[in-house]
């Protein structure tokens, strides 16, 4: 078949960072439904933009950046504005792995950051790109994505008593 | 316990907590088969196509394939519109009624969203019980509403003796407070999120008045605030005419006149508010509020009577001859 090398490629995509993919959504989003929408969401987009991307930024950018405009999608729509989003640890998917309580704190933590920060710090964090990374997936200049990172550091310092993130 | 964290350790420590979230095996070839036109992906429902699922399905229920004109604020036809009933987005008569009871068993200071999921993990149906106080006599519900200027009450009541009156005031504030968490659960296929929000922070937003007097006319009030104008206010029913008249204080109002006896005459209203009303912030939030930016900027009316002497009655109720 002719669309083969595609598509293959793209089912390389969609293993190397799937999971990725939905774990940032839910931690975006924080509702596991609403998760998976937004990673079928990404992967559709990212199958038929697949060859309009031109390796401008890495491919994980590329595709993180997809995934939060899927994410900002879904944050303003009206079904979205009446979910009950409050966040405890025990709200989280039922973990496979042994996770420790500071590990459901931390999570519990990010998830109740303010959206602007919240993105920035999982894709500083979470996904550890870069500012310049960041500031292209997200349309922002350097200085705010610097900012938020600095206020987004502050918010979970006080949330997690003390703990706080390596700049 | 270490205070400082590392990027590395915060994407450890998160994929722990979140080991429960793994990929689906089956997601690439889902979307390589329905990019080849072979089968459509499932896809779930948003809350903005379940609203236009929801407006079929409520529609449907009085009109199987029928042709609806739907008109502007002059009474002119602009298009029509065919709302046929579609076995495949109707759920069962008793998952509607499992619906209904849920619904009309949520306490007055709660707010809650049911829906039901579909087998396919799409949401069929969904209801929502906004935070609302209720009145039973009409003096009780104009002293409510004199303090709402937002949404205006009928200037002019019908004559002749109330036998019932039922009114409630509903209200909302800003989507993205910290609300205390009633319930967050599931029964059987049907899903539902169960919240307080503060009744002293929120703002009115509609309101639902049905009066039946002893002579048998009835009428159904429904004020709401919406957050742009409509400009196509209604869709007809096969007979139905539509008049464009004056009523004081609206920028618009259509006279609905009902061909057939068994259905309602009907008034629609519309005004731009003098000043746009935003919703509040919970005062119990410690953190910046999210983008909840709604602003309502218009209130349209809709008021319906039936078994009525003369559909012009209607006018009166909000001052209009």
């Amino acid at each position: 078949m002719s669309h083969a090398p595609c598509d293959q490629r793209f089912e390389r995509l969609v293993e190397q960072y799937q999971e990725d993919v939905l774990r940032t959504c839910f931690l975006y989003l924080r509702d596991k439904t609403l998760a998976e929408d937004a990673t079928q969401e990404t992967f559709l987009k990212v199958y038929r933009s697949l060859d309009a991307f031109r390796g401008e930024s890495s491919e994980k950018t590329w595709i993180l950046k997809i995934a939060m405009h899927a994410c900002y999608d879904i944050n303003h729509s009206g079904w979205f504005r009446f979910m009950n989003r409050h966040v405890t640890p025990e709200t989280l998917p039922e973990p496979c792995a042994a996770s420790a309580e500071e590990d459901l704190a931390l999570a519990a933590a990010v998830m109740e950051l303010p959206r602007k920060l919240r993105e920035v710090i999982l894709l500083r964090y979470y996904q550890q790109l870069n500012v310049s990374e960041i500031a292209c997936a997200l349309h922002l200049s350097h200085s705010s994505v610097s900012g938020r990172l600095r206020r987004g550091r502050e918010r979970l310092k006080k949330a997690l008593e003390g703990r706080e993130l390596d700049e | 316990m270490n205070d400082r964290i590392s990027a590395q350790e915060f994407r450890q420590s998160l994929d722990r907590a979140l080991s429960g979230l793994q990929a689906d095996p089956g997601l690439a070839g889902r979307i390589l088969a329905r990019e080849r036109g072979e089968k459509k992906v499932k896809k779930k429902l948003t809350f903005l196509v379940l609203a236009a699922a929801l407006l079929v399905l409520t529609t449907a229920a009085f009109a199987v394939s029928q042709i609806y004109r739907v008109i502007n604020w002059r009474g002119e036809i602009t298009r029509t519109a065919e709302l046929p009933q579609s076995a495949e987005t109707l759920i069962s008569s008793a998952d509607l009624d499992s619906l209904a009871d849920f619904i009309s068993g949520i306490p007055d200071a709660e707010t809650a969203f049911a829906w039901y999921e579909a087998e396919d993990g799409g949401i069929q149906r969904s209801e929502l019980h906004k935070t609302q106080v209720q009145f039973s006599s009409m003096e009780a519900f104009d002293q409510a509403l004199s303090g709402a200027s937002q949404l205006t009450a009928p200037a002019w009541l019908p004559e002749g003796e109330i036998a019932e009156c039922a009114a409630k005031i509903c209200m909302e504030c800003k989507a993205f407070g910290q609300y205390a968490l009633i319930q967050s659960s599931l029964s059987g296929r049907l899903r539902y999120n169960r919240f307080l929000i503060d009744e002293a922070s929120a703002v009115a937003t509609s309101y639902e008045l049905t009066l039946a007097l002893t002579d048998g006319s009835l009428f159904s009030i429904r004020s709401e605030l919406r957050e742009s104008a409509s400009p196509e206010p209604l869709m007809l029913r096969d007979g139905e005419t539509a008049k464009k008249i004056a009523v004081p204080g609206m920028d618009d109002a259509l006279l609905i006149i009902a061909a057939d006896p068994a259905y309602p005459d009907g008034l629609i209203l519309q005004r731009r508010l003098p000043e746009p009303v935003r919703l509040k912030q919970l005062p119990l939030n410690d953190h910046l509020p999210e983008a909840d930016d709604r602003c309502y900027a218009y209130e349209y009316v809709t008021v319906w009577g039936y078994h009525l002497e003369e559909p012009e009655g209607l006018l009166r109720l909000f001052g209009g001859e």
